[in-house]
């Protein structure tokens, strides 16, 4: 990432040291948030499907299998919510 | 920036000044304060109304209470804790329709920030329960809770010392944690998403030709306010529900 | 993560420190006052729910639970009475269907018996009529026999009297017309 910094540093000339830390923020802060959405997403499209599949087999058990469908899918969603709260910390702070 | 986009710094989106007290005191009232007292005081108006109605088919804010007290008795608390949980209704009512109300702030007109984007309400909400279910915990179990709830009965005793410090840091710290994170973000997200669109609008706005991308931001503002809307409520339910499952762990050792 | 909470540890640090603007600057951190609000208000909150709002509800929701249960119950026991009523009902309907059906069996064979002493009195009148009625023709038939050989012996004696100019035996030619007679009643 230091590399696309001082890439775009060269481009611009007569930037600051905050600018630095800026751009740096911004690229890792983006990258952060990529990288941490991907295990999550994965996660609740299994999950749910899972779910659908569990309800199409044994519709009774409908309202049990929703029941943990949102507690797994709250589970799963934390990394990703994380990722981004690492986002705001490394773009804003 | 090649539109002149000027997204606001995001303290300008989160933090308010106060209306009274001096800034940094720790009763400065602010933006967020008044719409947590504003949570309290529409539903206690719900719960009074729909309390003092007692008609056998109900309608208006009895319908909606009741049937919300329902939803949480039998979808949340007879699901998760079976029928002795029924005596903390109280808690997860009130958990549910405060959480509830101070997320549908975020689309209300004229306000627009939802009092969880603020990690105050999440954490102060977070360390009830925390305190809560720790005190459930004491109550029915004694000071065994502790043991019961870092060394499950069943694990080999040689895994013990990798088990006990996992399953504290799982129980007491990273419990609180992860409620009061994750209802926090979510709504930081919904609010920055829906900052961002409006900010999008806004600069559109102009007679230049990017105008015609105008209607698909406010189609895409339109859609993502009803999309909040339903966050709204599924958070209040995920927070009030694991609040419930953390709970109806600490009635019985677990096995 | 780490930085995460290492932001965290490093504002708790600043916070124990007093030197809150630091803090305030940072958007993910909580500040003292909307924690004390929202402490305030959700505390405030949870005691009215617990002692003034909820228990009305939960007791007009229990008293519409113990109704609709009552109610239920009620038509359970309904539907029992009614039951047991359909079923009393049904086994009489079921025992007059038996009677009648008896009284109709009783009824036939009663009327089977009647109608055979019936048919066998009406054969056997008819039986008596038509012997009755055989004996009469057989009489009427007999009588005219000798009334027609009587006459018959008359007439052929006559004529033959006419033909012949002299009396004719008469005993012969009445055993020769009886012969006649005999043979053409037996033709007929």
């Amino acid at each position: 990432m230091s590399i696309l910094a001082q890439a775009a540093a060269t481009a611009a000339e007569g930037l600051q040291k905050a600018d630095y830390q800026a751009i740096n923020g911004a690229t890792n802060a983006g990258l952060a948030y990529g990288l941490a959405a991907i295990g999550p997403g994965i996660g609740i499209g299994y999950l749910v499907g899972q779910s659908v599949q569990a309800m199409a087999r044994q519709p009774e058990a409908a309202g049990m299998v929703r029941t943990t469908m949102f507690l797994g899918i709250a589970f799963t969603e934390a990394l990703a919510l994380i990722g981004f709260v690492v986002f705001i910390l490394l773009k804003f702070v | 920036m090649i539109l002149g986009l000027e997204f606001p710094p995001i303290q300008n989106l989160v933090e308010w000044p106060n209306w009274f007290g001096p800034e940094g005191s720790w009763y400065g009232f602010n933006k967020i304060a008044f719409i947590n007292v504003v949570a309290l005081v529409v539903t206690s108006l719900l719960f009074f109304i729909a309390g003092r109605s007692k008609s056998l088919v109900p309608k208006g804010a009895q319908n909606l209470v009741e049937s919300s007290v329902d939803f949480i008795r039998e979808g949340i608390v007879l699901e998760t804790m079976g029928p002795e949980g029924i005596k903390y209704l109280p808690y997860l009512v009130s958990l549910f329709f405060f959480i509830l109300i101070t997320n549908i702030f975020e689309v209300i007109p004229f306000f627009h920030m939802p009092a969880n984007a603020r990690m105050a309400g999440p954490a102060v909400l977070a360390l009830f329960t925390w305190a809560f279910y720790i005190a459930v915990g004491l109550k029915h179990q004694g000071p065994k809770y502790f043991i019961n709830a870092v060394a499950p009965s069943g694990v080999p005793k040689a895994l013990l010392p990798l088990v006990i410090p996992i399953e504290f840091l799982s129980t007491f710290i990273v419990r609180p944690f992860s409620l009061a994170v994750r209802l926090f973000a979510n709504m930081l997200a919904g609010h920055i998403l829906l900052v961002t669109f409006s900010v999008l609008c806004i600069t559109l706005f102009t007679a230049s030709l990017l105008a015609i991308v105008l209607p698909l931001s406010f189609a895409m503002l339109v859609g993502l306010t009803g999309f909040e809307i339903m966050v709204a409520f599924l958070q209040a339910y995920i927070f009030t529900i694991l609040a419930a499952v953390y709970i109806g762990s600490s009635l019985h050792a677990e096995h | 993560m780490l930085a995460l909470v290492r932001v965290l540890a490093e504002a708790a640090a600043t916070d124990v420190q007093g030197a809150t603007e630091e803090a305030a600057k940072n958007p993910i951190l909580p500040t003292i006052n909307e924690m004390f609000w929202a402490a305030v208000v959700f505390l405030l909150l949870w005691a009215l729910m617990k002692y003034v709002l909820l228990p009305p509800i939960t007791k007009v929701l229990a008293a519409r639970a113990d109704a609709i249960r009552g109610d239920l119950q009620a038509a359970e026991a309904a539907e029992a009475q009614r039951s047991t009523r359909l079923a009393d009902y049904e086994a009489g309907l079921a025992g007059a269907r038996a009677e009648a059906v008896g009284i109709i069996e009783q009824a036939r064979s009663e009327g089977d018996a009647e109608r055979r002493v019936q048919i066998s009195a009406a054969d056997a009148e008819v039986a008596a009529l038509r012997s009755e009625a055989a004996a009469e023709i057989a009489a009427a038939k007999a009588r005219a026999r000798t009334e027609l050989t009587s006459s018959i012996a008359d007439i052929a004696v006559g004529a033959a009297e006419a033909v012949v100019q002299r009396p004719i035996d008469r005993a012969a030619q009445t055993a020769l017309v009886e012969d006649y007679v005999r043979r053409s009643g037996s033709q007929n």
